[in-house]
């Protein structure tokens, strides 16, 4: 006899990074506020797909970790 | 062609596959421009003059500050109070007599820019300010100089090469501006930074090896780690968004 199991939607989510080492795990509609206030920062800054190094401006649909780096200028 | 004496200083890096004769001729007649003499100038040039770039620019408008002795290896306790500039072209034509030193002494502004970098081959940016590092990518992306961008904080600093109307370029990057601000750092993260610009220019220079081009090194002295982050032009970029690869 089979049993039916009933399929609950798991929430995807996505893991944040921050290059000084916290990391976080939240919604996709999270990460990508996360995103969106990096760049409209005045400050600046960069995303990063955490799987592939790879720098990104929207959270596409194989993105699962993020990795957030800051604006450096320091030289002098 | 290099002389007896050039070949007898150079030998070691002569004797680098690849590298040779050529590589080392292309360095002599090649000209540098290093915006900025402070901790990332300090060591690019030191090892640009090292090992025979032929003409240096180093433009910078500071004075030496005792606060600078612990990364701006080019000016010694003696210099304080002295024009960075001229502190640095002494050390630099003491290190290498035979090769072209050229000190100005000004304010890097998007009057003079243009006139600054005309007739060099690429652009160090030793900046310590995003406006300018900016002004220095926009320059570049016009007369399509390669730009050897570094940038330290801390214990960590990042490198990468911008290869005008082909690689990512600063503003595709960065986008904001951070206010001047003093900021913390160890005096070896901008030698670490300042060499690896050294090294992509003298790779630039005689055409070998993979440059950092549309890759951002990031070093991270605190945990001694290399990251790399692979970049992408923006097509929206206010800098090289309509940039046509073009060749000089």
């Amino acid at each position: 006899m089979k049993i039916a199991m009933a399929e609950i939607p798991m929430e995807r989510t996505i893991k944040v990074h921050f290059f000084t080492g916290e990391s976080k795990e939240v919604s996709v509609e999270e990460a990508k506020k996360i995103l969106e206030e990096i760049y409209n920062d005045p400050l600046g800054g960069l995303v990063a797909d955490g799987k592939t190094n790879e720098v990104i401006w929207q959270i596409g649909p194989d993105v699962e970790e993020i990795i957030v780096l800051e604006m450096m200028l320091g030289g002098g | 062609m290099l002389t007896r004496s050039e070949l007898a200083r150079y030998d070691r890096q002569i004797m680098v596959r690849g590298f040779g004769v050529e590589g080392q001729e292309k360095l002599k007649q090649a000209r540098i421009f290093i915006a900025g003499a402070g901790g990332l100038g300090s060591a690019a040039a030191t090892y640009l003059m090292a090992a025979g770039v032929g003409m240096i620019r180093v433009v910078d408008h500071d004075m030496v500050e005792l606060s600078n002795l612990n990364r701006q290896v080019l000016h010694w306790d003696e210099d304080i109070g002295k024009k960075k500039v001229d502190s640095a072209t002494e050390k630099l034509k003491r290190l290498n007599p035979s090769l072209k030193v050229e000190a100005i002494e000004e304010m890097i502004t998007e009057a003079n820019i243009s006139q600054l970098v005309a007739g060099f081959d690429l652009i160090v940016d030793a900046m310590d300010n995003l406006p300018t590092r900016y002004l220095l990518n926009k320059v570049a992306l016009e007369k399509n100089i390669p730009l050897f961008h570094g940038a330290v904080y801390g214990f960590e600093g990042r490198a990468m090469t911008i290869i005008p109307g082909e690689t990512a370029c600063l503003k595709c990057v960065y986008r904001g501006v951070i206010p001047g601000e003093k900021f913390p750092v160890i005096g070896v993260t901008p030698a670490v930074i300042g060499c690896i610009q050294a090294t992509e220019a003298i790779k630039y220079i005689a055409g070998i090896g993979q440059l950092l081009a549309n890759r951002l090194l990031i070093y991270d002295g605190l945990n001694m780690k290399f990251t790399e982050f692979r970049l992408k032009k923006d097509p929206n970029c206010e800098h090289c968004g309509q940039l046509v690869r073009g060749k000089k």
